[in-house]
């Protein structure tokens, strides 16, 4: 009898499958390989790089090779990452994607492959001059660029210019204005879900945040000898801001708003503002998915006070080759060409702020800000190996000082001095009696 | 137990099972839901059970691609009607006028031959490899593990030795220690030998940590087969391996499927294992945590498509097994 | 059967075991001796019983002990009574409707435990219909915060278990003999008389095999925690010993530590279940 209902069901779904929908992509324009080939992508996903994704799969039209790529949760995905090119061995990925956070880490730790020479090879056919030289300089360490800059980024300050002028609230230039406009509209307000948020729902999410404001205050990770310069006054001043912010703006529920739950409530109207990435701002002027279109705006990153620079900094996404990749680098390279080239980045921007000077005029109302944010803002990280240890143990040590186990200092201290034995181990800097 | 008979007893028998009932499948019904609604409506916060449009959308997203500009319906029904075909001819074996066996096979081959197709007639996704993944992990853990197994169980059942009591005990103590206790040399054992992210890799390991559980119900089984059954036999002339084989597997076939079910399940679930040890050859579980982290809204609703994808092979093996499973369950336990 | 028979029939097993458990085991020993970490993972260095003392001094990994110790108490005693309750209610229907209900309640332990909790987590989304009837009922707006997220993680765990027990109990209600209810019948025993005095003895070794697996499975509780916590997103703190491990492992970076953590797991573990194996292997002596 039961089965008899199984098979009913499927013949029952079977009936209802509609038409599929018509959808049209360009073509891939890559050399067939002789051999078959089966190039691998990893990386993390948010719009622009989906679309980048959809693009390199593109690739596997042209006869020969099947190009996969695999989309994970960015620190999932970096993790993976790390697993695969630890070891030496034949890497499972020929193109891998990083940011500026990892291009210390990987390129110094030798697993990705310098593409000078590529890139010179095809500047012409692709127009490379176009990507400006501060994306390039992301992404190179002693003359050797290790990365091809697909997305550039920042965090910048997204408002609803209607609900502020309701509440007569100027768009805020510092955080102390931040936190005078979250008070003006009230952290009980049944409205909203809260009136502002940051993003501090991971660690390397409080990692973040808390390198852009260090810098902002004139602070930094490291000194020049590479010992711990996070833990001083500037590093407390930062957290301290930080968490100010998030008691006036986003009480106990936004330590738990993530970057879904951030984009979702703005487009849904239950968040008035936020902080979010240019990469995912395209999203909030999508008729699709909000009726908000029209009073969502964009303002650069605040600054930390009124002199400091903007806490946001000049991210970039890149595609690179590990060392160990198995196919050969020139191919691997068109390929990675296919999702980085004019006619493709022209149609990314309308997903996410594409790194091409002449793909700008394409792109959202978001970019002004974004410029404005990268241009007064604090830089992008050092290309030191070391700061990937310092990235990892301030991603373990701040979540803490969120949760009430750790007050500032001593999370910085922590993490200061797990930093220490670990560089010390690497080789980093000298043990010292 | 003596029934209850008096019928508000019987109302409220049934309001409390059927309670329970919804309580167990409520969360499934609800991603079923969500994963055929469009973004605005499975985001939209007065959860919506009616008066949104269906789309078939998020599947299509999951599964494919790219969309095939025309016939995907008609190419869609077709491989459905195939799969529904296979199927029935597995539930209707018996009337089928041929040897049940030469069904199963054909209906093996069939499906080996469909899912071999698929990619040829349609541009399917990464979603598609994990699945052929899946299946190959899980195949090949249930048989390497239930072969071994076997011979193990056998031997553990018949041989009186000490030893046989050392290694029961030693399986049940492995059985209960963490497992990455082993996964992290595994890594290990697999970055110096280079077998990180193959099939084998996978499901040697996955055949390791199944072993201890898989031995003591294939032993719990063959327990029950009187000895005198394999003794007749060889007297007869057989040898001891060939009497197992003729005389005491088939005896025993509905233990090792319902002990083939628990390693299916072990296989298609696991998710820890295959996430360290494999980079590009992940199984479902590893591909759909990919929307667990919550960095793309439209997550939502991929998620439930793909969990939905991810659940209807396993609960249709299970609803033609579920008397095996049920027993498997209860095997060890009443027993005991 | 001869020893050399025996050992023709087991040695693929045993060879697999030994190979791919127990040298692991002992691997994961020394491993947790070293430091070992992404950038030196072929050349692991020596430092003695530093990260075992690291754990023990570790105070998240003592609150990740603490939350599994939790999970345990919690979901376990529940598993039991619910399971129990369902299964006598159970075996008050017909046959056929028994069939009908049990492929139902099957379903939360054949569903993939990954993607069982995120389909878990969809209801307690800000769309979810369990946020949508708290905010109704509460009128407060929901967010997850530590305690939400743990009793989620608990929930989940009951739900997913539940049907192990639930047909465990139901086997042993099908071998009760019926003159012994009868005889209780007879002699006016009440409902909760032949529960307490008949049936709950009647299931008495089950309940210590329940528990016995029960407390093996619940833990190693990683996926639900995973997914439930938003990839082990540390402002729940919810990791169990197993997350924390993995955290330790990948996040961190630290594999040394990560596997004298496991290490450390297993002493724990079988301090706990010596007396249980001990009671096992005397069993089986006595069974031959």
């Amino acid at each position: 009898m039961k089965k008899s209902f199984i098979v009913l069901a499927l013949l029952a779904l079977i009936v209802s499958i509609p038409a599929f929908a018509q959808d049209d992509m360009a073509a891939c324009t890559v050399t067939a390989p002789e051999d078959a080939t089966e190039v691998n992508m990893i990386g993390w996903s948010f719009p622009i790089t989906d679309f980048y994704a959809a693009e390199l799969e593109l690739c596997s039209d042209v006869d020969n090779l099947t190009v996969n790529t695999q989309l994970l949760a960015s620190a999932d995905a970096q993790e993976q990452v790390r697993l695969a090119l630890s070891t030496g061995a034949d890497s499972p990925y020929d193109i891998v994607h990083l940011s500026n956070g990892q291009v210390g880490e990987w390129a110094g730790a030798g697993w990705l492959l310098p593409l000078n020479d590529l890139i010179e090879e095809y500047s012409e056919q692709y127009n490379l001059d176009d990507i400006p030289q501060t994306a390039w300089d992301g992404v190179t360490i002693d003359g050797q660029i290790y990365g091809v800059p697909v997305v550039s980024n920042t965090l910048h300050f997204i408002y609803r210019e209607d609900i502020f002028e309701e509440f007569g609230i100027a768009v805020p230039d510092t955080y102390q204005e931040v936190i005078a406009a979250c008070e003006t509209i009230g952290l009980d307000n049944r409205d909203f879900d809260a009136p502002f948020t940051i993003n501090l729902s991971a660690g390397w999410a409080w990692e973040i945040e808390f390198f852009q404001f260090l810098r902002a205050f004139g602070g930094d990770f490291l000194n020049e000898d590479l010992t711990p310069a996070f833990n001083g006054q500037e590093g407390v001043q930062a957290v301290e801001l930080i968490l100010d912010v998030a008691n006036a703006c986003m009480g106990d529920f936004g330590y738990s708003f993530n970057l879904n739950d951030q984009e979702v409530a703005v487009q849904l109207g239950t968040l008035p503002a936020t902080n979010m990435w240019a990469s995912r701002a395209a999203n909030m002027s999508d008729p699709e998915r909000t009726d908000l279109v029209d009073v969502i705006s964009y303002a650069p990153a605040p600054r930390v006070s009124e002199d400091s620079p903007r806490a946001g900094s000049a991210w970039n996404d890149y595609y690179a080759i590990p060392a160990t990749a198995v196919n050969d680098p020139e191919l691997i390279f068109q390929i990675i060409m296919e999702a980085a080239d004019e006619e493709s980045q022209q149609r990314a921007a309308e997903f996410g702020s594409t790194t091409r000077l002449s793909t700008a005029e394409f792109g959202g109302p978001y970019l002004e800000a974004a410029g404005v944010t990268v241009a007064e803002g604090i830089g992008i990280y050092d290309k030191h190996p070391a700061i990937g240890i310092v990235r990892a143990k301030l991603g373990e040590f701040l979540p803490l000082i969120g949760t009430g186990d750790l007050t500032p200092q001593e999370a910085l201290d922590a993490a200061a001095e797990a930093y220490l034995e670990e560089a010390i181990a690497q080789g980093y800097i000298e043990a010292s009696e | 137990m003596s029934k209850v008979t008096n019928p508000f007893g019987r109302l409220l028998i049934h309001l409390v099972l059927i309670v329970f009932a919804i309580y167990s499948a409520f969360p499934f019904f609800w991603t079923t839901l969500q994963s055929f609604k469009t973004f605005r409506d499975a985001n939209s916060r007065t959860p919506l059970f009616w008066g949104f449009t269906p789309t078939w959308e998020n599947y299509q997203e999951v599964w494919l691609r790219s969309v095939p500009e025309t016939g995907g319906a008609t190419l869609a029904f077709f491989l459905l009607l195939i799969v529904v075909l296979l199927i029935s001819a597995l539930i209707f074996a018996k009337y089928i006028p041929v040897p049940d066996s030469i069904v199963y096979a054909v209906v093996g081959i069939g499906f080996v031959i469909l899912l071999w197709a698929i990619p040829q007639l349609a541009d399917v996704s990464q979603f598609y490899d994990y699945f052929i993944n899946t299946l190959i992990v899980t195949v090949g853990t249930i048989v390497v593990s239930i072969s071994i197994g076997c011979l193990a169980g056998y031997g553990l059942a018949r041989y009186a030795g000490l030893l046989g009591v050392i290694i029961l005990i030693s399986a049940l103590a492995f059985r209960a220690l963490p497992r990455l206790a082993f996964i992290l040399p595994y890594f290990y054992i697999g970055t110096v030998t280079g077998l990180n992210d193959t099939y084998f890799l996978v499901i040697i390991t996955l055949v390791a940590v199944n072993q201890p559980f898989t031995i003591w119900m294939l032993r719990s089984f063959f327990m029950e087969i009187p000895k005198e059954l394999e003794e007749s036999a060889m007297v007869d002339g057989a040898s001891r391996l060939e009497a197992f084989v003729r005389v005491i597997v088939p005896i025993v076939w509905p233990g090792i499927i319902s002990t083939a079910l628990f390693s299916l399940l072990l296989a298609y679930n696991e998710f820890l294992l295959v996430r360290l040890l494999t980079q590009s050859n992940w199984t479902l579980p590893v591909a759909i945590s990919r929307f667990t982290g919550g960095e793309d809204p439209r997550h939502l609703t991929l998620a439930a498509a793909s969990a939905v994808s991810a659940t209807i092979p396993i609960m249709l093996v299970i609803l033609f097994f579920q008397k095996n499973l049920v027993k498997g369950l209860t095997a060890g336990a009443v027993k005991g | 059967m001869k020893r050399g028979t025996f050992f023709a029939f087991s040695s693929p097993s045993i060879v697999i075991m030994t190979l791919l458990m127990l040298i692991p085991l002992l691997m994961a020993i020394y491993l947790g001796m070293t430091r070992l970490n992404f950038q030196n993972v072929t050349s692991p260095e020596f430092i003695g019983l530093a990260n075992y003392v690291n754990v023990l001094e570790d105070e998240q990994f003592w609150r990740a002990f603490r939350f599994t110790a939790l999970y345990i108490v919690m979901v376990v005693p529940m598993v039991i009574i619910v399971g129990f309750t369902i299964a006598m209610v159970l075996d008050q229907v017909s046959v056929v409707t028994r069939g009908i209900y049990l492929s139902i309640f099957l379903l939360p332990f054949i569903i993939v435990p990954i993607v069982g909790s995120l389909m878990f987590k969809q209801l307690f989304e800000a769309s979810g219909p369990l946020t949508y009837l708290y905010q109704e009922i509460f009128d407060v707006r929901y967010r997850p915060t530590e305690f939400s997220v743990k009793a989620m993680i608990i929930f989940y765990g009951v739900w997913y278990i539940t049907p192990f027990t639930l047909v465990v109990y139901f086997a042993g209600l099908q071998t009760l003999p019926g003159d012994l209810m009868e005889a209780a019948s007879i002699d006016g025993a009440s409902w909760h008389e032949k529960i307490r005095f008949i049936i709950v003895p009647h299931v008495q070794s089950l309940t210590i095999f329940v528990l016995l697996f029960c407390i093996m499975d619940t833990y190693r509780v990683f996926d639900s925690v995973f997914v439930l916590s938003d990839n082990l997103n540390p402002i729940y703190r919810a990791n169990s010993i197993m997350t924390y491990t993995f955290q330790q492992a990948t996040l961190v970076q630290n594999l040394g530590k990560a596997n004298a953590m496991a290490i450390i797991t297993v002493i724990g573990i079988l301090i706990v279940l010596i007396p249980n194996l001990y009671m096992s292997y005397k069993e089986q002596i006595a069974e031959r």
